[in-house]
């Protein structure tokens, strides 16, 4: 129970993010370090303990670039859940319907749908990945000009889509196999119900717990990836808040200044666990004989 | 049988599941003879027991008849009309008409919808809106199968074999059909409870006129329940007749073998004195069934002609009209079972 306030506290966190920087009193994009004497030492990092951390930086500022930490983690949920969110719902619509086409029509639909889902599985996702962002890019963006921000995030909810459906697909695939084998379906069918009825009210109902718990389960797998891409260099770029990215950079000066790693890395743990332990609590909630 | 037209009357009704072969494109290399050239009629308000071994083809010959699986030959007139080729579409009102009750009690009902909802559901797909509302109908309906109304909001796991048996037979009986095809609908269930299912099966079908397939291997509940029985062995049938004269007076030697597969208690006490015929050796495959009378491998009459022409399903000389055996030599009191056959029997497995 703790974990769904968990997750339901990151999402308040990711939506309200500019209203919580303005009662704070600053954004993620201004480099107070480098604007303000005495904060960085000459080496550019924080002057003051734990990444100089006080009561004006509550997380203390960014080594180098001197920006604030608690806003890059607040923008970073946004970020993250926004990519990993929307890469959830379009990979679980697209393999929920994948696998109920394939399993329920059979036949050569089946046999040809199984390939094609064998073939995506075999794909060594993460280096498609790396390869294929800037071919996605340059398609879109001429050389001199700049990315677009949403390009960014559309790219990269694109490509985790693209590669991501065959898990759900798999799995729903493999239920409606199970269940359309079932009597009720045949008893569904003695009333003279249509395909889509039988879809709807025979079988939905019974794959609602695996869809909700593959949906609570892709989304921490995707969030580590979207930080992942990031931290490859890969996903969200300068000056968006990430924290992959911020990860990313933690690594670089961690022998100097680890605060600036531990507090993404701790975000990023306590999100991922959380959405996984209420991945479990809610197939539980939804097995009608535990009611 | 009337001499009016039957519900329903099968003619020459064949499935034959494909047997596919090949990696990447599949080739047809033979076929499971499921059910091959089926004729029998049903009259309305009547019972036909259907019996036989397991893969004799009972289970896929309901399922054609109630239009789970569409024949690869073959006709099936109800009331007259062909409903052999029907679509989905062209089914619906026929639905209605003819119903399933299923073997399994613990599959036939969507574990995730309530009583209410798995009852009421056929009306909602028929467009039934009976008078008083559907959640009346359907407690009327759970009362008639001798269920609590009550029950209407409670999902199938809270109930025991028996009852889901009960409710599947409240769905069934919730379009008002006239002809109920039975599936094996009490071999999952307790010996106590299955007593039970037969009887308000029967109470239903004096009540409300229902005609009964019923299929079943226990040949005790099939004579309890049915009006004429046909025995069928790997998709055929091989004799057919009423009740009382094929059990007592079986023609063919399968039916002999079956009956004498039944175990009894004391022979002295039943007065039982027939030569026992012990079936030995297995079922041929439907994919490969014998040729001429598919019995021929087990029988302890087999000559030369069974291997060469299959015996045609016809009348019994000397035995009520409508009793039909497919046997070249079948069993007469002239040429009885014979303890030699016993001996040939065990010989030729």
């Amino acid at each position: 129970m703790v974990s769904a306030y968990v997750v339901l506290f990151f999402i308040l966190v990711a939506i309200l993010a500019p209203l919580i920087a303005k009662v704070y009193g600053k954004n993620p994009y201004i480099t107070y370090g480098q604007d303000t004497p005495g904060l960085l030492d000459d080496y550019g990092f924080p002057t003051g303990p734990h990444g100089g951390i006080n009561k004006y930086f509550w997380l203390g500022l960014e080594p180098g670039l001197g920006r604030d930490v608690f806003t890059q983690l607040v923008y970073g949920a946004r970020t993250s859940l926004f990519i990993a969110g929307s890469a959830a719902l379009l990979t679980t619509t697209f393999g929920v319907l994948y696998g109920i086409v394939t399993a329920y029509l059979g036949g050569w639909v089946d046999a040809v749908g199984g390939r094609i889902m064998d073939i995506v599985y075999a794909f060594p996702g993460l280096l498609f990945i790396i390869a294929f962002s800037p071919v996605v890019e340059n398609v879109f963006v001429q050389p001199d000009e700049e990315t677009p921000v949403w390009l960014r995030f559309g790219s990269i909810i694109f490509i985790l889509s693209v590669l991501g459906w065959v898990y759900q697909a798999r799995l729903i695939r493999g239920q409606v196999l199970s269940l359309r084998e079932r009597e009720f379906v045949d008893a569904a069918r003695m009333s003279g119900a249509s395909s889509w009825r039988i879809v709807r009210h025979e079988l939905l109902p019974n794959l609602w717990s695996p869809i909700l718990v593959t949906f609570s389960l892709t989304l921490p797998a995707l969030i580590t990836t979207e930080a992942a891409l990031a931290f490859l260099g890969v996903g969200i770029i300068e000056p968006i808040p990430d924290w992959g990215r911020m990860i990313n950079r933690g690594a670089q000066v961690y022998t100097e200044d680890l605060s600036y790693m531990i507090f993404p890395g701790l975000a990023l743990f306590v999100l991922v666990l959380c959405f996984n332990l209420l991945g479990d609590s809610v197939r539980d909630a939804l097995d009608p004989k535990s009611t | 049988m009337t001499t009016a037209e039957p519900l329903l009357h099968v003619e020459g009704l064949t499935k034959h599941f494909p047997i596919r072969s090949g990696l990447i494109l599949q080739r047809q290399v033979g076929a499971v003879r499921a059910v091959d050239g089926l004729e029998f009629s049903v009259a309305a308000g009547e019972t036909l027991g259907l019996v036989g071994e397991s893969g004799c083809g009972k289970t896929t010959t309901g399922r054609l008849v109630a239009r789970l699986l569409e024949p690869t030959k073959g006709a099936i007139f109800y009331e007259g009309r062909d409903i052999a080729h029907l679509s989905v579409k062209e089914l619906r009102p026929i639905r209605g008409e003819i119903q399933m009750i299923f073997q399994d009690p613990y599959s036939s009902l969507n574990p995730r919808h309530t009583v209410g909802s798995i009852v009421s559901s056929f009306m909602e797909v028929q467009g039934i809106d009976p008078p008083g509302g559907r959640k009346r109908r359907v407690q009327e309906l759970l009362e008639t199968v001798g269920l609590n109304p009550e029950h209407y909001n409670r999902y199938p796991h809270e109930f025991s074999g028996g009852q889901r048996q009960r409710i599947g037979i409240a769905r069934a009986l919730s379009l008002k059909p006239k002809l109920i095809v039975a599936d094996e609908p009490v071999s999952a269930l307790d010996v106590s409870i299955q007593a039970q299912v037969v009887n308000l099966l029967q109470q239903l079908q004096r009540d409300l006129d229902l005609a009964f397939i019923f299929i079943a291997h226990d040949l005790a509940i099939v004579r309890h329940m049915s009006d004429r029985v046909a025995v069928m062995y790997l998709g055929k049938i091989m004799e057919i007749a009423e009740r009382s004269t094929l059990y007592s007076r079986p023609r063919n030697p399968y039916t002999h073998a079956l009956l004498s597969a039944v175990p009894e208690v004391d022979h002295s006490v039943t007065g039982d004195t027939r030569p026992r015929l012990r079936l030995t050796g297995d079922v041929p495959s439907p994919a490969n069934p014998p040729s001429g009378c598919p019995f021929r491998t087990r029988c302890p009459r087999a000559q030369t002609i069974c291997a060469e022409l299959e015996p045609p399903l016809s009348q019994v000389s000397g035995s009520e009209i409508g009793h039909r055996s497919a046997c070249h030599f079948p069993v007469t009191p002239e040429n009885p079972l014979t303890p030699g056959d016993e001996a040939n029997a065990a010989t030729i497995a």
